[in-house]
């Protein structure tokens, strides 16, 4: 799918944190999840390129570092590309981050919190699970 | 309730378009453009909104200049996925330089009127005090300043609200009084209200008295120009004047500059681009600033969170958003000591509150699962009274946008701390089943003993402990003296004869209250001033 502004190492990184981050909020039936994977993403692109360009420059330089194989190892313990990685690994780089003494690494975990949940919970495709009934009607 | 229908919602946007207003959308210019006005006014908040009408209606040729869209309640669906990247600065997402500190900040005609809260309080008058003794501001009592409170109030029907609060409100009202303390009602500045909750998203009906349907179109009925989605670069200094403005065109996302350059040429030029605006234009502008002062001191109200599980529904996102609040925290304490906070509660829309909850996995979907029974206190600290809280500074990066860097210090932890108490104790007073304050992860607590002891272990650090913040003050400080001051008391820059400051930079400390009203009182008397000066 053609994005506005996230590369391939970002489209991995977020098609591996996502499920993750949300796990139980993720419609739980194989289609309706991979229909809710898609809008996740769509909605971080949209996000993203909504940004001024110092934001998406500090985003794209992050992403970058967390996708080279040392740094990969060495912070998240993943030794396959965030393609392969499985979920109880991509758990622990986001709890080594979250808990992590690096102020740098702490905002890595936060943005990526912030993109996923707002891409998700702005979608009123989440919304019927909470029991939000979306905005209320004119008339 | 009002009887709603979007076809009966009169528009003054469009009806004033149609009427022959002059408005330029910048981000559609084929060529650069030069304008020439009596005044020039960056920014569309409560401080350039409420100068542009004075001015305008004294028969000054005013330009208004705005970075955002201009919108109308047509536009505003209620749908935050839609509203938070068009009408906030860097899509509701700026940060503070460590990315430790979330700032909601309005970027569209308005500013963050057209997106505020609504709580209109007038400055405190322990805040009055402390700028007259510590600061050697003369004008500043609440004797002088009353008239222009009331003459705002009266302009955007400021009032307090007496319509039964939103459960979300009340929950936090319950607690507070079972606990001895006292929730009085906020003032609002709206007028028919429906109380419907997404004031945050912009008003759907236009009963908010935000600058947007009042003083703008004041300012435009009267012949004044408004130029959107055009970023203002910097002043021409000439020796002690401003001799121009240069500004430049955004794209149509507003999310970066195209090639058009706007120039303004004006008699006297106003500063309103907000704290963090203000302060980065004076500095791209290499004005005079003499003893280092601009950007400096740049306050937040640090707003630190707790939210609870109710029994009963609270469903957040319905009904005005602040309806009461507790100054109990800055009132018993004294101003200059350990830091002080009011409690307010917040719009719960989902994004907001998803985004806002620090957890995430299970321990989020738990929470999410709970939304409509999810009740919020919020605590905003009152920075820049202690010689230990010196708020951040506002900088430029090499691309010669604005950042800040907030430090949060011991200080201002030792006050989260405080805080996160008392919002739980008042949740659990208010019957909550359990209560997670927004630090770290993990089980929410379900007894005030488990969470109290739980907060005074908590390792209170940046990008652990959630920290937002709805007001930006500060910056470029008025008062008498030039080696503590950017602008003085009329609001005149110290160094340049024409230029002046007229938002939230120009409080030496923060307001200890919502702001709006503060900025508003303050901007009429200087466009008085100014109006009578021309």
């Amino acid at each position: 799918m053609a994005r506005r502004v996230l590369d391939a190492d970002a489209e991995a990184l977020f098609t591996a944190v996502a499920p993750v981050l949300l796990a139980g909020a993720l419609p739980k039936a194989v289609e309706a999840r991979r229909a809710a994977m898609r809008d996740v993403l769509e909605g971080v692109d949209i996000a993203v390129s909504g940004l001024p360009p110092s934001a998406q420059g500090e985003l794209r330089q992050l992403i970058a570092l967390l996708a080279l194989p040392p740094v990969r190892l060495a912070v998240a313990r993943v030794s396959s590309s965030w393609h392969d990685a499985a979920p109880d690994e991509v758990r622990r780089f986001l709890d080594r981050c979250r808990d992590s003494s690096t102020l740098l690494l702490r905002a890595a975990y936060d943005a990526l919190h912030q993109l996923t949940f707002a891409a998700w919970y702005g979608n009123p495709k989440s919304w019927p699970a909470i029991g939000y009934p979306g905005p209320p009607s004119l008339g | 309730m009002t009887a709603l229908s979007a076809s009966r919602i009169v528009d003054p946007i469009e009806a004033g378009l149609r009427s022959g207003w002059k408005v330029i959308d910048a981000s559609r210019a084929e060529r650069d453009l030069t304008l020439d006005a009596d005044i020039a006014i960056v920014g569309t908040g409560a401080g350039g909104g409420t100068a542009a009408e004075i001015l305008a209606n004294a028969g000054l040729r005013v330009v208004l200049l705005e970075e955002g869209p201009l919108r109308s309640s047509r536009d505003f669906h209620m749908r935050e996925a839609e509203a938070y990247p068009d009408l906030y600065q860097e899509s509701a997402s700026r940060k503070t330089k460590d990315k430790a500190i979330n700032i909601l900040q309005g970027r569209c005609v308005g500013g963050g009127t057209t997106v505020n809260w609504t709580s209109s309080f007038r400055t405190p008058p322990a805040t009055l005090a402390w700028w007259q003794r510590e600061y050697g501001l003369k004008s500043v009592s609440p004797d002088a300043l009353n008239p222009w409170f009331s003459r705002m109030e009266e302009r955007l029907g400021i009032a307090p609200w007496d319509v039964t609060p939103n459960a979300n409100n009340e929950a936090m009202a319950r607690g507070a009084r079972k606990l001895g303390i006292p929730t009085p009602a906020i003032p609002r500045n709206v007028k028919k209200c429906a109380n419907l909750g997404y004031c945050g998203l912009g008003c759907p009906t236009n009963a908010k008295q935000s600058m947007l349907v009042t003083t703008i179109p004041g300012a435009l009925d009267r012949g004044a120009t408004l130029v959107t989605r055009v970023r203002a670069h910097r002043f021409v200094v000439t020796g002690e004047n401003v001799t121009g403005l240069e500004a430049h065109a955004m794209d149509a996302a507003g999310t970066a500059p195209t090639s058009r350059v706007v120039t303004v040429r004006a008699r006297a030029y106003i500063a309103a681009a907000g704290s963090i605006g203000t302060p980065a234009l004076l500095l791209r502008s290499k004005a005079p600033d003499p003893h280092t002062l601009v950007g400096q001191r740049t306050f937040l109200h640090p707003v630190v969170l707790s939210a609870a599980a109710m029994p009963e529904i609270i469903d957040g996102f319905a009904g005005a958003p602040q309806s009461v609040y507790s100054d109990h925290f800055l009132e018993t304490a004294a101003i200059d000591g350990p830091i002080g906070f009011k409690l307010e509660v917040p719009p719960m829309q989902p994004l907001l509150t998803a985004t806002t909850l620090t957890d995430d996995g299970m321990q989020h979907a738990q929470w999410m699962s709970d939304y409509r029974r999810t009740q919020v206190v919020i605590a905003l600290m009152r920075d820049g009274f202690n010689p230990e809280s010196r708020g951040g500074t506002v900088g430029l990066r090499d691309d010669g946008t604005p950042v800040l860097d907030y430090p949060l210090t011991p200080f201002i932890w030792d006050g989260v701390r405080r805080a996160f108490h008392v919002m739980a104790e008042i949740q659990f007073a208010a019957g909550a089943r359990h209560v997670r304050p927004g630090h770290g992860y993990g089980a929410p607590f379900t007894s005030l003993a488990q969470a109290k002891a739980a907060i005074d272990a908590f390792d209170l650090r940046p990008l652990y402990t959630r920290v937002v913040s709805a007001h930006v003050m500060g910056g470029a400080p008025f008062g008498p003296d030039p080696r503590r001051a950017v602008v003085d008391e009329s609001g005149r820059h110290h160094q340049l004869r024409n230029l002046y400051v007229c938002d939230g930079s120009l409080f030496p400390t923060s307001i200890g209250a919502n702001p709006q009203l503060s900025i508003y009182a303050f901007a009429a008397r200087i466009a008085s001033g100014l109006a009578a000066a021309l």
